[in-house]
């Protein structure tokens, strides 16, 4: 019920301004559209790429080293945050 | 193919998050509980905050082996969890265990286990701990969806193990973020198994 009542807002403030935008730009929110899926998928990409490298990084540091990483590291919330930041940087250079 | 790919993951997060999918593929995953008379009680370790304090799962899990303690399942309890790498002072074992004398378990009944960093040293040390002293079956008590791959290696290391769950995320996770979570230790957890059982450690 919660979810529902979340997806209702974001619609309804969505469809108000679709609306409210100029006839002339309606055309550009479709193509933003595509464009944030476009960087959903980079983003995805990134955050797998980062996550495989960090696990063999971790393997290596614990077969070479006496340190012990977790792989529980991975699970940190930055890495998202990072991974998003990469993803836009790159994706916006690969469109220019 | 990017978009694409951007398309499915929208879609995914978005049925994970909005249906019980995860709380079914939960379900399959999790080890039900079989809570019987053992030997000893062993609570896994589940990491500690700065400072000393224990985490909500480490402090879920502690709750839930002083509980089966006072049920009178088995005479020992076995706390493992080691330090933080910025405070060596405080160990998570330490700490439950002023906790759970805190809450009327006598300190002769408690074993510390303070020196593993993962599951698969958690079952050699305190396998070996335990052999030492006779013991074979134990009640091992972790998160439901860890103990496949906990019960997994203890049984390996030589012990008879009866699952104790100290959590039933499969049916309590019900927002949008807790579902999201939910699949997340169901990926992490079978690429967790996977490794195990390519490392031979069951």
């Amino acid at each position: 019920m919660d979810n529902i009542f979340v997806l209702v807002i974001v619609a309804v403030t969505s469809a108000i301004t679709y609306f409210g935008t100029q006839r002339k730009n309606r055309a550009k929110v479709r193509e933003a559209i595509r464009a944030f899926f476009e960087y959903a998928g980079t983003f995805s990409l990134f955050f797998a790429a980062n996550v495989v490298f960090g696990f063999f990084i971790i393997l290596l540091i614990r077969t070479f080293t006496p340190v012990f990483v977790a792989l529980y590291a991975l699970e940190n919330v930055l890495l998202l945050i990072l991974s998003a930041a990469q993803a836009f940087v790159f994706h916006r250079s690969w469109k220019r | 193919m990017i978009r694409g790919l951007g398309i499915l993951i929208i879609i995914a997060c978005l049925i994970v998050a909005l249906t019980p999918v995860s709380n079914f593929a939960g379900k399959k995953f999790a080890i039900l509980p079989d809570k019987k008379p053992a030997d000893a009680i062993v609570v896994l370790g589940a990491g500690l905050m700065n400072a000393g304090s224990l985490q909500d799962e480490s402090l879920r899990r502690v709750i839930a082996g002083i509980d089966l303690y006072k049920q009178g399942l088995a005479p020992l309890i076995v706390l493992s969890g080691g330090a933080r790498r910025d405070d060596m002072q405080h160990t998570e074992a330490q700490q439950r265990s002023i906790l759970a004398q805190t809450m009327g378990i006598p300190a002769e009944a408690i074993l510390k286990e303070e020196t593993s960093n993962t599951t698969r040293e958690e079952a050699v040390r305190i396998s070996r701990l335990l052999m030492h002293r006779g013991l074979r079956k134990i009640l091992l008590v972790t998160e439901s969806l860890h103990l496949r791959r906990a019960k997994a290696v203890f049984e390996s290391a030589g012990l008879e193990v009866f699952p104790a769950t100290s959590d039933d995320y499969s049916v309590s996770a019900i927002s949008a973020k807790d579902r999201l979570w939910l699949a997340s230790r169901i990926i992490e957890e079978s690429a967790a198994l996977a490794y195990y059982r390519l490392a031979g450690y069951f």
